[in-house]
């Protein structure tokens, strides 16, 4: 662990996952090699991953909630050894998740780091998605467009997150991250939107960066000519773009 | 209030007192308070953290927009008191160096005038 203290891990490129490569040997066992504290999805893109405090969970297609143990496969985790740097109450309540977003940029020393975020609180509404299990190949931008969605309300939990560079697009998600895990570890997912009179943020800073490759034909021979971030800020967020709307 | 301006009495520079938590409640005050010193001070501007108690990330972002607004100034921006937790925090974000840290109020005002 010491030698990837504020470290963030991929185990594999976003870009992949955006084209549709859903699959990978990379066990949950090898990603808690590398962080105590991650999100992602497993193979097949068979539901939504948040890990907390070592302690790996699955959210399923169908919104139940599943501890996953060592051996089962993912094919994108985003994962870090949490260890707080800093915590703030936020100074005021919020009403969506893009209110959350503005406080949160307001307390990042800079938008060029990455960070890990563990926020707790008690919400007046989560609303999260999953995503049934998958075949390779298709676009995550088509699957998310039938993705699932649930939705809490007055639940208390917390988010597991991270915050990536814009320019880091093509590595991992730009912008905050979030997955939601409740405290009685029944409801979770894909932050989609929420609400909260308050919150509690801790934070860490990341000042390094470590990637696994996939070493597959699918991903070897895939072209990654394509422009993704408009796919992934659609396949990402609550609303499907034009495009996607059509 | 978690700042308290001084004007020194040489007037070569502003020194400014930061007390209590720099953190996400306190930041809106404290980054105006900072951005006005700054235009005062003519970008020569020294804080004295010695009775901060607490610095969120929200702090940190305070001090490297004071930095940076100093930097556009061609001023200069000494810290000194810097407290075990604000030492650490600055230390462990890799934020350290982009500051002139000073041992007290003296070693501050010597690298003001230097």
């Amino acid at each position: 662990m010491e030698g990837e203290r504020d470290t963030l891990y991929l185990s594999a490129p976003v870009n992949a996952l955006v084209e549709g490569i859903f699959r990978a040997d990379t066990t949950i066992g090898d990603i808690r090699r590398h962080g105590d504290f991650a999100l992602g999805t497993f193979n097949q893109l068979d539901g939504e991953m948040v890990m907390v405090d070592g302690e790996t969970y699955q959210v399923s297609g169908a919104g139940d909630v599943r501890p996953v143990r060592d051996d089962e496969g993912s094919p994108f985790a985003v994962a870090a050894f949490f260890r707080e740097l800093t915590r703030d109450e936020l100074p005021a309540g919020f009403d969506s998740i893009e209110a959350l977003f503005a406080q949160l940029a307001d307390l990042l020393p800079s938008p060029n780091l990455m960070y890990a975020l563990r926020i707790e609180g008690r919400f007046s509404l989560v609303r999260t998605r999953s995503v049934p299990k998958q075949e390779n190949y298709r676009p995550l931008v088509e699957v998310t467009r039938d993705q699932p969605v649930f939705e809490r309300q007055d639940v208390e939990g917390l988010l597991v997150g991270f915050h990536t560079p814009q320019f880091m697009s093509s590595l991992n998600v730009p912008g905050f991250h979030l997955h939601f895990l409740s405290s009685d570890r029944t409801f979770g997912g894909h932050l989609l939107n929420c609400s909260a009179d308050r919150a509690l943020v801790c934070v860490q800073i990341l000042r390094r960066l470590r990637m696994d490759l996939p070493v597959s034909l699918d991903y070897l021979t895939l072209d990654f000519a394509r422009d993704i971030s408009g796919d992934l800020a659609e396949a990402e967020s609550d609303r499907p773009s034009e495009a996607g709307a059509e | 209030m978690p700042v308290d301006t001084q004007s020194n009495a040489n007037e070569a520079f502003l020194s400014l007192e930061i007390s209590g938590r720099l953190d996400a409640m306190t930041a809106p005050t404290a980054e105006a308070e900072l951005a006005r010193a700054v235009d005062a001070g003519d970008g020569r501007l020294v804080l004295d953290l010695s009775g901060l108690d607490y610095i969120s990330s929200a702090g940190l972002r305070i001090l490297l927009t004071t930095a940076k607004r100093v930097a556009r100034a061609e001023g200069r921006l000494v810290l000194f008191g810097l407290q075990p937790q604000v030492r650490e925090v600055l230390e462990i974000s890799g934020l350290l160096p982009i500051f002139k840290v000073a041992a007290d109020a003296s070693a501050a005002a010597s690298l003001m005038e230097a």
